[in-house]
């Protein structure tokens, strides 16, 4: 017989206070700070090394609930805060957790640089197909043809395909699940965690509130049952391969999974080798400059 | 169940493989129809429904069968 | 043997200066863009940061550079940036962030004509009231203008300090000549360079609030990575830094964030008085073309004028009562500017009755002091 509970096991991860959050019924959001939650205790990960960097938006607001080091940016800024913190604590995890137009629309630029620098930060997109917080609005990776505030008509633009963009900026992980696929996703979440370099998953999220109502698909366990039919689970495939479309496939699966020396790295092996002259040879004034 | 964290959404309800679950048919103080174990002898522990739950709202108790 | 504090006599240009000064202030990050006529401090601090165990990166733009400069700072490090006109507008909403989180960090601005691109070879001080009002939104920051190569590189200790202590972005209001320049630079020892530092809680991360302000109004910093599990955001917010939508949370914070500097004005204000004490007619300048100002204000004195000059090194908070003071024994105060009329605005509010000559300069050139002289005789022909 289910009884009545006031705590859940996973309270400790959260700040108090912070539930019931801000998103909607039927929001898969929850799904993703669940999921997190669950990689980072699976791995024991002490959440005093932890740095959470949210950009603006719906899942911005993840960095206040989750309890652990947090900061919520200007509007697609995010992987440039985390560069900072990373560089000045390379000791520390970063993990941005953004939505898809606050990274790879105003923060596309930001994006593609941290991913060719090879970073190491973990970057979870939370991708709702919308501007989910400002009522809808198209977004980079709204599909074509769909409804919405800013394209009533529907969008005539060819949405990016963000684990091609994420695998050509250099990306050395990168995933794209959904929110039904919970279990690959917090695999796919320990694994970003864990490995050094920019990691990218994509966690298709559509919002039932605005883009599911406004391309009428229906309530949020509809939306459900879309993402079960259309979902194909693919490992190492071609990420080129992958756009979505409304009424395509959507194409879920490890797209890059490879290891390459990051920026903290070289910059420390580069460090180290100018300290080393420097004790030898010295810099006693300007002038030898 | 924490009942009055539920918003309703049909995630656990629609995700269970053993139909364990539906909604309750009482407001919880969140003015929605929480959802609530229907049949528990069905429950064979997957633990799906509390990784898809949004709301932290269930979770999964392991009882020792004595 | 490695020495982080170039202790020495040398001849440089104000840019160098201004970056040795940031090192010996303690900043070990630095974040920037190319960009006339600042670049040569991104590229000095490229050279010396590694050497001192700091980091330098290059960013992808001016924006991502102050967003890594915030980051930096908000883990423990002391941050800089440095830019000119065109990247200094895009620093603005991050300029933002830095007042609303309260992150400490330094911003040199060295201007050049403007607007828009303008011209980056030359000298400006088009970007005076941007520095204050750039960024949207009501907030106070700390602005200081350096006229000497030896003042940028004490005035971004300067900068550091109070950066450190109030918890703002500061910035350094430089122009193209003071960092282009070649003077004459004093490293001092480093046990005689004050420094300091943010505060630090002193009660455990249970108890400890990230924006409750302490009696100065200025709440202590904990950083990442220290235990504290923190919370900043740019949304108003509560003292556990939560967002709060409520009038009374914005009314608090907005305030708080403006009093902090506001109430602690006369600390931070800083003139340099040459001459005034029995002057008649006073010119009010910041910058290189207060030197040009001290030289006519010589050169009237030998001609029987009692002239002085009020040099103002910080602009920001605006030094009201420094220059009401003054109004009141002048009979007129001139004020060299390199734009087409930004600070004197101020200096006419606060100078109340007392004739303001306003002299804009646009274009490469300071200020002549024969310009200034002539002037100032203008003024006692009537």
């Amino acid at each position: 017989m289910a009884e009545v509970s006031l705590s859940h096991p996973l309270d400790g991860y959260l700040r108090k206070g912070i539930l019931p959050h801000i998103w909607c019924a039927g929001c898969g959001y929850g799904v993703i700070l669940n999921c997190f939650i669950r990689a980072l205790r699976e791995l024991e990960f002490n959440l005093n090394n932890l740095v959470v960097v949210s950009g603006i938006g719906c899942i911005g607001r993840i960095s206040g609930y989750i309890n652990a080091d947090g900061f919520h940016t200007t509007h697609g800024r995010a992987l440039a805060f985390a560069t900072g913190v990373k560089l000045a604590r390379p000791h520390l995890k970063v993990v941005v957790i953004s939505g898809d137009g606050d990274l790879f629309a105003i923060g596309g630029n930001h994006f593609i640089h941290a991913a060719r620098r090879n970073i190491d930060v973990t970057v979870i997109c939370a991708n709702n197909f919308v501007y989910g917080m400002t009522g809808g609005q198209l977004g980079p990776t709204t599909p074509l043809s769909a409804y919405t505030p800013t394209t009533p008509y529907g969008s005539v633009e060819h949405p990016f395909n963000l684990v091609y963009l994420a695998a050509g900026s250099g990306a050395v992980y990168v995933a794209r699940w959904t929110i039904i696929h919970v279990r690959e996703l917090i695999t796919s979440l320990k694994k970003a965690l864990q490995r050094k370099g920019l990691s990218f998953i994509e966690v298709i999220s559509p919002c039932p509130t605005l883009f599911g109502r406004y391309n009428r698909l229906g309530s949020a366990v509809d939306i459900l049952d879309w993402l079960k039919a259309s979902s194909v689970t693919r490992y190492h495939s071609n990420p080129a391969e992958a756009e979505i479309t409304l009424g395509g496939k959507i194409i879920v699966g490890e797209f890059v999974d490879t290891e390459k020396v990051t920026y903290s790295e070289l910059l420390e092996e580069m460090t180290k080798k100018i300290q080393q002259r420097l004790e030898k040879e010295g810099r006693l004034t300007l002038a030898s400059l | 169940m924490i009942k009055d964290r539920c918003k309703g959404c049909g995630f656990c309800v629609w995700i269970c493989p053993k139909h364990v679950l539906s909604f309750s048919d009482k407001l919880n103080v969140r003015g929605v129809f929480s959802a609530m174990v229907k049949d528990d002898t069905a429950c064979v522990g997957c633990g799906l429904c509390e990784l898809i739950c949004p709301d932290f709202a269930i979770f999964l108790e392991r009882r020792r069968k004595v | 043997m490695r020495r982080d504090v170039l202790s020495g006599t040398y001849f440089v240009q104000g840019n160098i200066a201004c970056a040795e000064g940031a090192i010996a202030a303690g900043c070990r990050f630095f974040a920037g863009y190319p960009i006339t006529p600042a670049t040569e401090i991104s590229e000095h601090m490229a050279v010396r940061l590694p050497e001192v165990g700091g980091v330098f990166i290059q960013m992808e733009d001016e924006i991502a550079s102050l967003a890594a400069v915030l980051g930096a700072s908000y883990s423990g490090v002391k941050a800089m940036t440095a830019t000119s006109g065109p990247g200094f507008s895009l620093m603005m909403e991050n300029l933002g962030l830095a007042v609303m989180t309260e992150t400490p960090c330094v911003l040199v601005n060295v201007m050049r004509g403007g607007p828009s691109t303008g011209q980056p070879t030359k000298t400006g001080q088009q970007d005076v009231m941007q520095a204050k009002w750039g960024s949207h939104g009501d907030y106070e920051l700390v602005v200081l203008a350096p006229a000497y190569v030896q003042e940028m590189f004490d005035l971004t200790v300067e900068a550091f300090n109070l950066s450190e202590e109030y918890r703002i972005p500061v910035i350094i209001l430089a122009d193209e000549i003071v960092a282009h320049i070649r003077e004459k630079l004093i490293i001092p020892e480093p046990n005689t360079i004050k420094k300091i530092e943010r505060k630090k809680p002193t009660i455990p991360p249970g108890e400890y609030l990230p924006f409750k302000p302490d009696e100065n109004l200025v709440p202590p910093m904990a950083c990442f990575g220290e235990g504290y599990r923190i919370y900043a955001t740019g949304l108003t917010h509560d003292e556990r830094g939560m967002p709060d939508m409520t009038a009374e949370a914005h009314q608090c914070l907005v305030r708080r964030l403006c009093d902090k500097i506001r109430n602690n004005a006369n600390k931070i204000v800083k003139t340099q008085e040459v001459m005034t004490d029995d002057a008649e007619i006073a010119i009010v300048a910041y910058g290189t073309p207060a030197r040009s100002a001290i030289s006519a204000a010589k050169k009237a004195r030998k001609e029987g004028i009692k002239a002085g000059i009020q040099r103002l090194i910080t602009i920001w908070p605006f030094p009201e009562r420094a220059i009401s003071k003054l109004a009141e024994k002048v009979e007129a105060i001139i004020v060299p500017e390199m734009n087409y009329g930004q600070l004197v605005r101020e200096i006419e509010r606060a100078a109340k009755t007392t004739p303001v000559i306003h002299l804009p300069k646009l274009g490469e050139e300071l200020h002549r002091p024969s310009e200034i002289l002539e002037a100032i005789r203008r003024i006692l022909r009537g």
